[in-house]
């Protein structure tokens, strides 16, 4: 079987290469085989989502979603794929909350709605009482070998919980602090993301996260460091507007303050990506994801961050070389301040009057991971 | 004194996200039934105060499967608000995003959906525990079908890459927004989609279509079992750039057609829980969530045009754009997507050809900061509206008019039943649970992370049935 460190370099290989699983799928199939690990049980809940992150598991391109089905995991519960419906897919979860107990894994989808006691989602029916996702996640959380949060909702809230956050929305490592949750953040997250930790979690155990909770392996790097663009921003090559194809710094790239291996790992077949498509990065990995970057498509001159650090993202690339600093500091001062900076960017969206306070946002994005 | 029987499926799965429906049933007959949805994320209100050019982003995350429904639909509102062009070949390029998620959600709704009602899948999650009733393909064809299940889960994965060659990563795609596409034409992208598009087809003429055929064979009352009431509405879309559009706009209620207009379009919250307002123009209303209003049994808003409920979705669409159909039930629907995919599939591969490399795809010029939009546009699912208000480019007011909710809204001042609603009335119910039922539900291709509004409802329905 592969060792852990083996398992590291194929999936760094893996992401430049595109075929991460194929690389992993053989040995993995050895080790089932053996006996050595067995086909994971997954119970999938969905709260407050929009499913994105179904799909985009849909999407998964090594290996196939038909081969995770059959092969490497016992996807249990789901309800968007499962064939029968009401009262017998409650029995599903009974079943695995009664006899796999700290065996099952259990991936949340979608923020936890807390208004009014979580009433404002049910999720499960029990003759004749509504379950609540807050309730049904806490039950399940407390009993499940790990809890995996995936796509920015479940992780920190995301879009939903955006301001003025009207279902009192939160990340699952909220609502659970008993135990550590496994972050895997993302608008939606990418499908490696995904199996990759679920593979890690089959054959190693927990990986090693970083301090919001992610595993270090996909979200180690900046998106700005690894960027194909980043020739550009080093010699202040700017954009002006969106579709262009300098570095999309000026017109709100938050890839700087970004944590995900997009640049090298790429999307939907290895095919393309946000700033492939001339588009900012929005940072939707991130825990203040989306309030404390938005305006998506605007250069914001900092962005606090929920974790303490206020990131200047003027100051990032300066000091690379004394000739950068002087072209981005000539640049900020030609097209920023001159309000050349994107023509088409509204004015009142740089300036940002009404944008919501970051005192107040950032108690609906927080974030505290449990010292274990 | 009859004693109606009352019973509860929640979730109804294969679903996006959860449906709760409560039928009443005399005899194994249904005489009522209510649907809705019970989740609540209030994202009209989250739009408030947000800048308008963001609006293409944040409201595909509405939904996930029709992600890029949600960014055209929003893109046009914004352009229509603050005075922005589309150059031609931003439009093409629009068309061709939207049309990649046309066709995975088209076959994942059919496949992933829809057939695991009608075949029995292996012994393997997720199709255990199975539902057993009424299955009536031979096991030759069960194992063909599942065999096109996992062939359906990488085909549609495929037509995804095909999005994000212009749109940057699918779902939630970066590449429509306001004033057109990001993404610039050239020889190696129109290839790559066209690859991409070439499997697709190859798929559908030799697998889906054949599928459903036999579906449809097997189990010949579903084509008119599950009627609506008659009303169809599609709001267009696809628009060429010498301005006809793929799908027209219309409406056919009771059999008389007109065009559509969207001031006849009101949304009334009667008996969902929202702060109650009468029928109202989506430009006028307002999205106060309160879980106390008694008469409430869903998230969903009953929108309602000239008053009445009406259908929307494929089947609408083809009777709009006067396309023979087949009937007007559950896998009639489903027959009519079928069609729709092979239509849309070679209406994309035309778009293609009329790409010129190097012509511009985006114009970000406005005219004006403030203004108001309306953004009409045919979604997977029937059509989807957004309306918005935009002061000094900051979005003052927002409402999306959803077809799920068009389709399954609650009822409305007058009690009257959404088309979902009305077409299961008199089922003839022979299972345990409800198989029927779900069979015509999931006809619609319900998405009710599109329905935006949604709450709970315990035993609150049971005040509103005198037996």
């Amino acid at each position: 079987m592969l060792s852990r460190r083996d398992f590291l370099k194929l999936a760094i290989q893996g992401a430049i290469m595109g075929n991460f699983f194929e690389l992993l799928a053989p040995p993995l199939a050895q080790a089932v085989g053996a006996g050595e690990v067995n086909k994971l049980p997954v119970v999938m809940i969905e709260t407050g989502t929009c499913t994105g992150d179904s799909i985009s598991l849909d999407n998964i391109w090594t290996p196939t979603f038909s081969d995770i089905l059959s092969n490497i995991v016992d996807w249990r519960y789901d309800w968007s794929m499962m064939q029968a419906h009401g009262e017998v897919t409650y029995q599903v979860l009974q079943e695995t909350y009664e006899k796999m107990p700290h065996e099952y894994i259990l991936i949340v989808q979608g923020s936890m709605i807390q208004r009014d006691n979580g009433h404002y989602n049910h999720v499960a029916y029990d003759n004749g009482r509504l379950i609540t996702g807050l309730e049904l996640v806490r039950c399940l959380g407390l009993k499940a070998k790990y809890v995996v949060a995936i796509g920015s909702c479940a992780t920190y809230g995301g879009p939903v919980a955006g301001y003025p956050n009207p279902s009192q929305a939160t990340g699952v490592q909220n609502i659970l602090p008993e135990r550590r949750v496994i972050n895997v953040s993302g608008c939606p997250a990418h499908p490696d993301w995904i199996m990759g930790t679920l593979l890690h979690l089959a054959l190693y155990g927990e990986p090693e996260l970083e301090k919001f909770g992610r595993p270090k392996l996909f979200y180690g790097e900046t998106v700005h460091n690894r960027c194909p663009r980043r020739r550009d921003y080093d010699q202040g090559i700017f954009a002006t507007e969106i579709g262009q194809k300098e570095c999309l710094f000026r017109v709100g790239c938050k890839g700087p303050v970004t944590y995900a291996d997009c640049p090298i790992r790429r999307w939907n077949d290895r095919i393309n990506w946000p700033i492939g498509c001339n588009t900012p990065c929005i940072g939707c990995t991130e825990p203040g994801y989306p309030d404390l970057m938005s305006p998506f498509t605007a250069h914001l001159p900092d962005i606090p961050f929920p974790g303490g650090t206020k990131v200047a993202t003027d100051a990032v690339g300066l000091g690379v070389l004394g000739l950068t600093s002087v072209a981005l500091v000539g640049h900020v001062a030609s097209s920023l301040y001159n309000g050349r900076l994107q023509k088409n960017l509204l004015k009142s969206t740089v300036k940002a009057p009404n944008r919501p306070s970051v005192k107040k946002v950032k108690s609906f994005h927080r974030y505290w991971l449990k010292k274990t | 004194m009859n004693i109606l029987e009352k019973k509860t499926i929640f979730p109804v799965s294969r679903i996006h996200n959860p449906m709760l429906l409560e039928a009443w049933l005399e005899d194994g007959e249904i005489k009522d039934a209510f649907i809705s949805d019970t989740l609540y994320r209030g994202f009209e209100q989250i739009l408030i105060g947000r800048s308008a050019m963001d609006m293409p982003y944040y409201t595909q995350r509405i939904c996930g499967i029709c992600s890029s429904a949600h960014a055209i639909t929003a893109a046009l509102a914004v352009e229509q608000a603050l005075g922005m062009q589309i150059p031609p070949n931003g439009l093409l390029v629009r068309n061709l995003i939207l049309v990649s998620d046309f066709i995975q959600n088209h076959i994942r709704h059919i496949y992933l959906y829809t057939l695991p009602d009608y075949f029995r899948g292996p012994d393997i999650a997720p199709f255990i525990p199975h539902s057993e009733s009424d299955l009536r393909l031979s096991s030759q064809e069960n194992v063909r079908i599942t065999e096109h299940y996992f062939k359906a889960l990488e085909v549609s994965r495929v037509a995804h890459a095909a999005f994000a060659v212009f749109g940057g990563k699918a779902p939630h795609g970066h590449g429509l927004v306001p004033g057109g596409a990001s993404m610039e034409v050239d020889a190696d992208k129109v290839n790559r989609y066209r690859g991409y598009l070439m499997e697709v087809m190859s798929f559908i003429d030799n697998v889906l279509l054949p599928d459903v055929k036999l579906i449809m064979e097997r189990y010949p009352e579903y084509i008119n079992l599950g009627k609506g009431i008659g009303n169809y509405l599609s709001m267009g879309g696809f628009p060429n750039p010498e301005g006809s559009t793929l799908f027209s706009e219309g409406v056919s209620l009771q059999g008389e057609r007109e065009s559509f207009d969207e001031k006849k379009v009101t949304e009334d919250v009667t008996n969902a829980w929202y702060k109650p307002h009468g029928p109202l123009h989506p430009m006028e209303e307002d999205t106060v969530p309160d879980r106390s209003q008694v008469k409430g049994y869903s998230w969903v808003k009953s929108p309602r045009y000239r008053g009445q409920p009406v259908e929307v979705g494929p089947l609408a669409r083809a009777i709009i754009n006067k396309e023979p159909v087949i009937g007007y039930g559950a896998l009639a629907r489903t027959w009519v997507r079928a069609l729709e995919l092979k239509k849309i599939t070679k209406t994309a591969l035309e778009w293609l050809n009329r790409l010129e490399p190097g012509a511009a795809t985006l114009d970000t010029k406005i005219g004006q900061d403030s203004g108001v939009g309306i953004g009409l546009h045919e979604a997977m699912r029937g059509a989807l509206g957004h309306w918005i208000s935009v002061k000094n480019g900051r979005v003052k007011h927002y409402q999306i008019v959803t077809p799920s909710a068009l389709n399954f809204g609650s009822r409305d001042e007058a009690g009257t039943r959404s088309v979902g609603e009305s077409s299961l009335l008199g089922l003839k119910i022979q299972s345990e649970d409800l198989k029927e039922a779900g069979r015509i539900i999931r006809s619609f291709d319900p998405c009710f992370s599109c329905s935006v509004h949604i709450i709970d409802g315990e035993n609150l329905y049971a005040l509103k049935i005198q037996v």
